[in-house]
């Protein structure tokens, strides 16, 4: 198991906003967390990087613990984020936020761009374009890009559908399956879009007010009629 | 013709010394988000220490003057990790309030050692420098020049072409996704207070080869340096530079029209202007 979330409780202040949460990703895997807005999808995603208070519980990464490492160590052992808005450096070029990406390494050599450029075709010619000049779409291969780079283990993604036009999502999303596919990298994703996540995610969890409400493979989450009516919009 | 001739020249090695000290004030900003008060002083403490080395040590003056840049990028190091440090978390306006009480240590502090008199690295008159219809330069003024020019073509390249440099812009474009991205921020703090406090100990050291050394001598320039600032875009150091220029050329001709008392009034209505005109400044994005 790469990752293992387990009861946890964090949130801001002192306010709590999980409320006991407990998941789990297991190696290769694709694994989504859907649910309505609100649920305290992204607060996990934020609570494994560290960037919101864990209160309680436990966060092990191939079993260690990893409550008290800092959002750089975490990048050094592998993980990565994709956090859902402004998640490029508008102000550096393309290839600069890739080798931002590749920041905590120390030898200076050629870093796996080419991979990057292979996987997102559209960012070779634009690579000494500002990032903050590209659409939506290319931002967010940028901030794929970025997060691949160190080729990491376990890659976290918050919507990263989110504000993309149709043609752009399933195209993110067919992305995802392919450096799944390709790269072997375990990916935890938090999805607006439900159905389509579910689909091609290996297993789910759904949300709802900080708790698990289900737990299940994709499809068979996809096939259950009360979360379908609950939370997949019919 | 001659004299506005005469004055966009002086404007110019004026704009120099702000231009410098504008574009650690400015990438100041960008990263830790607060207005370093204690810009001015720092200025001044770098010239200092180039009187230090050069005049009471004896050293040649190019020795000073990197010595001089080195001993005030460790002191800003110093008093960053002791006071600013854990003022970070803070609200900006307690940063802001915490250099005001460093440039008034700073400025007691060089009283203190060097005396409120004011200091000079060479004694003697220079001949000046007839540059064609009737423009007057001090040679010093020509190595000014170089030396300003020679120093923002490294902080381009240090900006542009190193990692740090590339860590610094990006953090100055976004903290919180530096930080995840795995940036060693506060690595990139330090070297952020390097760079500043090399320029600024420049422009210093560049004022007292110009005029003289007084402790208030940055302090000072420090509307000036926020004038610049401003005007090229807070956090923008390719702005500060531009504003850099603007400011000094703008206060030296402003003596056409009015008396020279109010040159520092000049840069502050430019200030003031920008800010109700495009409050982004010439090269900003947001503030």
């Amino acid at each position: 198991m790469i990752l293992q979330v387990k009861d946890v409780v964090s949130g801001y202040g002192d306010m709590d906003i999980l409320h006991g949460i407990s998941i789990e990703v297991n190696q290769g895997e694709i694994v989504s967390i859907v649910g309505p807005n609100g649920s305290g999808k992204s607060t996990t995603l934020k609570t494994i990087f560290g960037l919101v208070n864990l209160k309680q519980g436990e966060v092990l990464y191939y079993g260690d613990s990893i409550n008290q490492n800092t959002p750089d160590q975490l990048v050094g052992l592998g993980l990565s984020f994709v956090p859902q808005s402004d998640n490029v450096f508008p102000s550096l070029t393309v290839h600069e936020n890739l080798e931002m990406g590749a920041f905590i390494s120390k030898t200076n050599k050629k870093y796996r761009f080419d991979l990057i450029y292979d996987l997102f075709p559209p960012l070779k010619e634009k690579r000494k374009t500002q990032a903050g000049n590209l659409s939506g779409g290319q931002r967010q291969m940028v901030a794929f890009g970025r997060a691949l780079i160190m080729e990491p283990e376990l890659l976290l993604l918050d919507e990263p559908t989110a504000g993309l036009s149709p043609l752009y999502i399933d195209m993110i999303l067919e992305k995802v399956a392919e450096i799944n596919k390709e790269t072997g990298v375990s990916v935890l994703m938090v999805e607006q879009n439900a159905k389509k996540a579910l689909k091609m995610s290996d297993r789910g969890y759904v949300l709802a007010a900080g708790q698990k409400k289900y737990e299940d493979t994709g499809q068979a989450l996809l096939n259950n009629e009360e979360v379908a009516q609950l939370f997949l919009g019919g | 013709m001659v004299l506005l001739l005469q004055l966009i020249s002086n404007g110019i090695i004026l704009g120099c010394i702000i231009a410098l000290g504008s574009i650690g004030l400015s990438l100041l900003y960008g990263i830790l988000k607060f207005g370093n008060f204690a810009h001015g002083d720092m200025m001044t403490l770098g010239a200092y220490f180039a009187f230090l080395f050069k005049v009471q040590l004896g050293m040649p003056m190019w020795a000073a003057f990197v010595l001089a840049m080195a001993l005030t990028a460790f002191v800003a190091i110093i008093v960053d990790q002791i006071i600013y440090k854990s003022l970070r978390k803070s609200d900006s306006i307690i940063l802001l309030i915490g250099s005001v009480g460093i440039a008034l240590i700073l400025r007691n502090f060089i009283q203190l050692i060097w005396g409120p008199q004011n200091h000079f690295y060479d004694k003697g008159i220079q001949m000046p420098i007839k540059l064609g219809l009737g423009v007057r330069v001090k040679p010093n003024q020509i190595l000014i020049l170089v030396v300003t020019v020679a120093l923002v073509i490294l902080a381009h390249l240090f900006l542009r072409k190193t990692k740090m440099g590339k860590a610094m812009r990006a953090m100055s474009d976004n903290m919180d996704l530096a930080k995840v991205t795995g940036i060693n921020t506060e690595q990139v703090i330090k070297w952020t207070w390097v760079l500043g406090a090399v320029l600024t100990a420049a422009a210093g050291i560049l004022l007292g080869i110009d005029t003289h050394l007084s402790p208030s001598m940055g302090w000072n320039l420090l509307l000036p340096l926020f004038a610049a600032t401003i005007l090229g875009g807070i956090g923008s150091p390719y702005g500060a530079m531009l504003g850099g220029l603007v400011i000094g050329v703008s206060q030296e001709l402003s003596t056409l029209i009015i008396p020279p008392t109010y040159k520092p009034g000049v840069a502050f209505l430019i200030m003031l202007l920008m800010l109700l005109i495009k409050p982004t400044g010439l090269m900003g994005r947001s503030v």
